[in-house]
């Protein structure tokens, strides 16, 4: 056989050949960038009178996102009050002004208003519940009937907050303060269903009524099926609703009621294991939120030290297994905790206080037994609960939420406050939104933000602008500077976005690097000029005992902490390390002039690695330049080894201010400046404290414009320590609001770097 | 002028095969920045999951893709712009099982004299069949970046030996690389397979000038 060919014309065919593999060989598509996203400031955990809040819902709404009237107003706001049932109707405004042409006042009636009063008690569906001793009657039978969460979501709060978002034109959507089943309670939402995208072009009626163009069913459902106050089992009525999920006991489990066809875990007192059976139910409420809605719902323990910790007998706090039971179920959906609570202004700063629970005859601390510059012990111990998370790679986000509820001894338009402020008046949630082109922001782009990590929490508006951004650094042409990286963070700051580079992460983001990578951590903050929205101009008293003269309503960040811990993996259930409850005498060493130890807490509990690494300040950061509002700083993690973490916290106040903070700047126990009577250990002890018995810092400032609390106070000047400060021995202390706007912080959530070869940061993508 | 396509069609033929006797370049325009180039090349992907073309080569976790960003630029001039491959440690070895030989080549821009050694096994095993000879270039005559200036740099492997694998990582932190070539080495069944399809494309070619 004989090839009739010369080599040349086959070469050239080869060439050809190869040209169309080449062809073949184009770049691929590059990853997806990420759609551009902002900061936005919002709330998701606050009250109206379906619960125990004090004000309607037009109230909290426009209080909460009026920019005018209200100038601390927020970009995206969840309305979430607490499961179970209630008697007042909150979609009643309080006086015309707060009328709309769809919701108008109505002549005698207010949020204050019966279900029975106003819609009538025939319409109050469902029965007297699984509690009562003729569970199937039907609640219209009552003269004046609590309505059930879920229909007064389903039938009354979700229109009005439908239509409030068309109307006002802010983000709004309902969630719920669940009242847990094991334990206190948690901040969630369900949103499918909620806010569809053609209330931005429907007309609205000029008059009632408003017709829902989506729902709050699923939500609805969710409360029905997994509230612990929702002890209903009319099945939702005509909603026929069931609570299986898939895989799960269901009817199987001795707590299945086959009538409400949902788990109801009954008894009570020792040894009844309602607390275990109630856990078990939460974690399944996390397996049907996944099964269902695993995109458009969210889960995320509120105020979660307060009860105390967890009781396997009764309804209390969360020890750091619960936390990791959830996440471990749905980690998509439950991933954070509100371990900074609301209720800043009041008399137990957060209502944490010593001996605050029952259990069983014997009294328990709120864990921790108070706040620490206003965050739980677990997110506010460097090394505790939040490090000891974080230290598995999970993704674990820190919150914040006013748990608005009422002003206390003022009135609702007074600017002080002995108990609650309005959502985004003094906490706020800075969480990244990526709307993409949508001019409307909706209710999935901002759980799906939460979900992100992507969220940095403040106080008191210590700063309003944060980029906190990480990026990998090799020796040789992949080097970066440190130049570089800060002039991309100053540029995020300055725009309020987060970053898209390749090779760089920002919060709630992991980086991959390879073993040797240097990590070049840049921060860009925001001290704003002018005032705060706090109304008191009068000099900070915490300050001023050391010296510093600075106004209340004019803060000043003093420094940033950056705290690094190493990731060394999931703990298993059931295997030790993995369950462990914080020490209940956290805070007595604290009360006889001493700190507590890491060494008592239990290893499941705790990350010893994390720690303090770098602190700036004044002297260390620099101004960006015609901006000195924005304060830069950078600097490099060498040669990593091994998978960790970043995170931040910042404060107004120095280390070392006296009962404020310690000599490493860490905060100090809020209960020097907490007013409230603590109880005695057990009845008849000796060991309580009478009102005012704790306060240490007084407030000695007499200004020339204070007003008596007899009046509303609607301005922002008071210039001396307002009449509402208690007195001990003739002179005022600082407590309640003012203790809250001079003990400010900022929080943000965390920046993995996972280490080729070392521990994978499983629960970050 | 039928043989002339005949030819042609036997070259089609060889190119229809992928693991057939064929030159590879890599021209790094597809792997993400910062990430490990891994088996974007190898039907699957980079460490960030981008997903390049099933060329059989493998690439060690220390080899990361490079493009500049706003943070840059790290180099220009590259022969292929938008992207180069980097070795920042001592794992950014390429591998392909199937083996090369002849001429290979690279082009680099490096901030010291180095060498990449060529190996007869995969990840630097085996024997040392030669090496890129790197110079310190990376800034000769331009300076629009860090690494502005490319050469290229070349061995003739031979048909004797077959290589299987190139060590980047004792250049690692030094320089950027870009169109990496390699001919590959026919498989022996994909050889023999060529052999019968070649043959009785000669067959019908005879024939067709019989008939």
């Amino acid at each position: 056989m004989k090839l009739d060919t010369r080599r040349s014309e086959i070469s050239l065919a080869v060439v050809a050949a190869l040209a169309t593999a080449a062809a073949g060989a184009v770049p691929s598509t590059a990853l997806a960038s990420k759609a551009p996203g902002k900061y936005l400031a919002g709330d998701f955990h606050n009250h109206t009178t379906c619960s125990d809040g004090s004000t309607s819902m037009q109230t909290v709404v426009k209080k909460s996102t009026d920019k005018l009237d209200t100038p601390w107003g927020l970009d995206w706001f969840v309305q979430a009050g607490h499961g179970g049932n209630g008697n007042r109707n909150c979609t009643l405004v309080e006086d015309e002004s707060l009328g709309t042409p769809a919701f108008p006042y109505v002549e005698g009636q207010g949020p204050a208003t019966t279900w029975a009063g106003s819609i009538g008690a025939a319409n109050v569906k469902g029965n007297f519940g699984l509690t009562s001793a003729t569970p199937d009657t039907p609640l219209s039978t009552r003269a004046n009937p609590s309505m059930w969460r879920w229909q007064s979501l389903q039938e009354f709060q979700y229109p009005l907050m439908e239509y409030l978002y068309a109307y006002r034109g802010v983000p709004l959507f309902l969630g719920l303060e669940s009242v847990v089943a094991g334990h206190e309670h948690s901040s969630m939402a369900v949103i499918s269903g909620q806010m569809p995208a053609t209330i931005h072009s429907t007309p609205l009626p000029g008059a009632p009524p408003y017709m829902a163009l989506g729902d709050a069913t699923a939500l609805a459902q969710w409360s029905y099926c997994f509230d612990r106050g929702a002890t209903d089992n009319s099945r939702g009525g005509a909603n026929a609703w069931d609570c299986s999920v898939t895989g799960s006991l269901n009817s199987a489990d001795p707590s299945w009621n086959s009538t409400a066809r949902k788990l109801f875990p009954t008894g009570s007192g020792v040894g009844s294991g309602v607390g275990l059976k109630g856990h078990n139910k939460t974690v399944e409420a996390m397996k049907w939120m996944k099964e269902f809605h695993p995109k458009g719902s969210y889960y995320v323990p509120a105020h979660l030290e307060r009860a105390g910790p967890f009781n396997p007998d009764g309804n209390n706090g969360f020890n750091v297994e619960h936390l990791r039971n959830f996440n471990n179920a749905a980690p998509m959906v439950a991933f954070g905790f509100e371990t900074q609570p609301g209720h800043h202004a009041s008399d137990q700063r957060g209502e944490y206080t010593v001996n605050r629970n029952n259990f069983f005859g014997v009294r328990v601390d709120s864990v921790g037994g108070t706040t620490y510059g206003g965050t739980g012990v677990y997110g506010a111990q460097i090394g505790g609960v939040w490090d000891a998370l974080l230290g598995e790679g999970r993704n674990f986000w820190f919150f914040g939420s006013s748990d608005w509820h009422n002003r206390g001894m003022f009135g609702t338009d007074d600017r002080r406050s002995t108990q609650d402020f309005y959502p985004g008046e003094y906490q706020r949630n800075y969480t990244v939104v990526r709307d993409g082109a949508d001019p409307k922001l909706t209710p999935q782009a901002i759980v799906d933000g939460l979900r992100s990590g992507n969220t940095w929490v403040d106080s008191g508006q210590l700063i309003d602008r944060l980029a906190f951004i990480a990026c990998a650094s090799y020796p040789g042409p992949a080097a970066r500077t440190n130049a570089a990286v800060e002039n991309l963070a100053v540029n995020a700051a300055k725009n309020g976005t987060d970053i898209a580079v390749a090779g760089c992460a920002t919060m709630g983001e992991k980086l991959k690097v390879q073993p040797g990578a240097e990590i070049v951590v840049s921060i860009v903050v925001r001290d704003p000029a002018g005032t705060s929205y706090s109304p008191y101009s009068f000099p900070n008293p915490s300050l001023l005992q050391i010296g510093i003269n600075q106004p209340m309503n004019a803060p000043v960040l003093d420094h940033i902490d950056v705290i690094g811990g190493q990731v060394t993996g999931y703990r298993k259930p059931g295997k030790p390390g993995y369950a462990g409850e914080w020490p209940r005498d956290w805070i007595d060493s604290y009360l006889i002039g001493g700190a507590p130890s890491l060494a008592s807490v239990p290893a499941a509990a705790k990350n010893t690695s994390a720690a303090v690494i770098k602190t700036f300040n004044a002297t260390t950061w620099m101004p960006v330049a015609g901006d000195p509002e924005f304060k830069k700083m950078t600097f490099r993690i060498p040669a990593v080894a091994s998978s960790q973490y970043v995170r931040l916290r910042g404060t107004n106040l120095p280390a070392g201010v006296p009962w404020e903070t310690d000599a490493d700047g860490n905060p100090l126990p809020d209960v020097w400046t907490n007013s409230s009577v603590v109880n005695p250990s057990v009845p008849g002890a000796t060991d309580g404290v009478p009102e005012n018995g704790n306060l240490r810092i007084k407030c000695t400032t007499v200004g020339t414009s204070v007003p008596s609390n007899d009046v509303v106070y609607t301005g922002d000047a008071i210039d001396g320590c307002p009449e509402h400060m208690p007195v001990v021995g003739g002179s005022k202390y600082v407590a309640l609001d003012v203790a809250a706007w001079a003990d400010l912080w900022f929080y943000s959530n965390p920046i993995f770097v996972e280490v080729r070869g070392s521990t994978r940061v499983a629960g970050v993508k | 002028m039928k043989t002339r396509f005949i030819a042609v069609l036997s070259a089609g033929l060889l190119s229809a095969t992928p693991a057939f006797a064929t030159s590879i370049t890599l021209d790094f325009e597809g792997p993400t920045s910062f990430a490990s180039i891994d088996r974007f090349y190898s039907g699957g992907t980079d460490s960030a999951g981008a997903a390049g073309p099933d060329l059989g080569v493998k690439f060690g976790f220390d080899a990361l893709g490079l493009r500049n960003d706003e943070l840059g630029p790290y180099f220009s001039n590259a022969p292929s712009p938008i992207g180069v491959m980097v070795a920042v440690g001592p794992g950014a070895t390429m591998n392909y099982a199937g083996g090369f030989k002849g001429l290979a080549s690279v082009y680099y821009s490096s901030a010291a004299a180095a060498t990449v050694a060529i190996w007869s096994g995969l990840n630097g095993t085996g024997t040392e069949l030669g090496s890129f000879v790197l110079n310190n270039n990376a800034t000769e005559g331009c300076a629009d970046s860090p690494f502005c200036n490319w050469s290229l740099a070349s061995f003739d492997i031979g048909d004797a030996s077959i290589a299987r694998s190139i060590t980047f990582g004792s250049a690692a932190s030094l320089g950027a690389f870009d169109n990496l070539t390699i001919d590959t080495v026919p498989e022996p069944g994909s050889g023999m397979a060529l052999a019968v399809g070649v043959a009785m494309i000669g067959f019908a070619a005879r024939r067709r000038r019989a008939g």
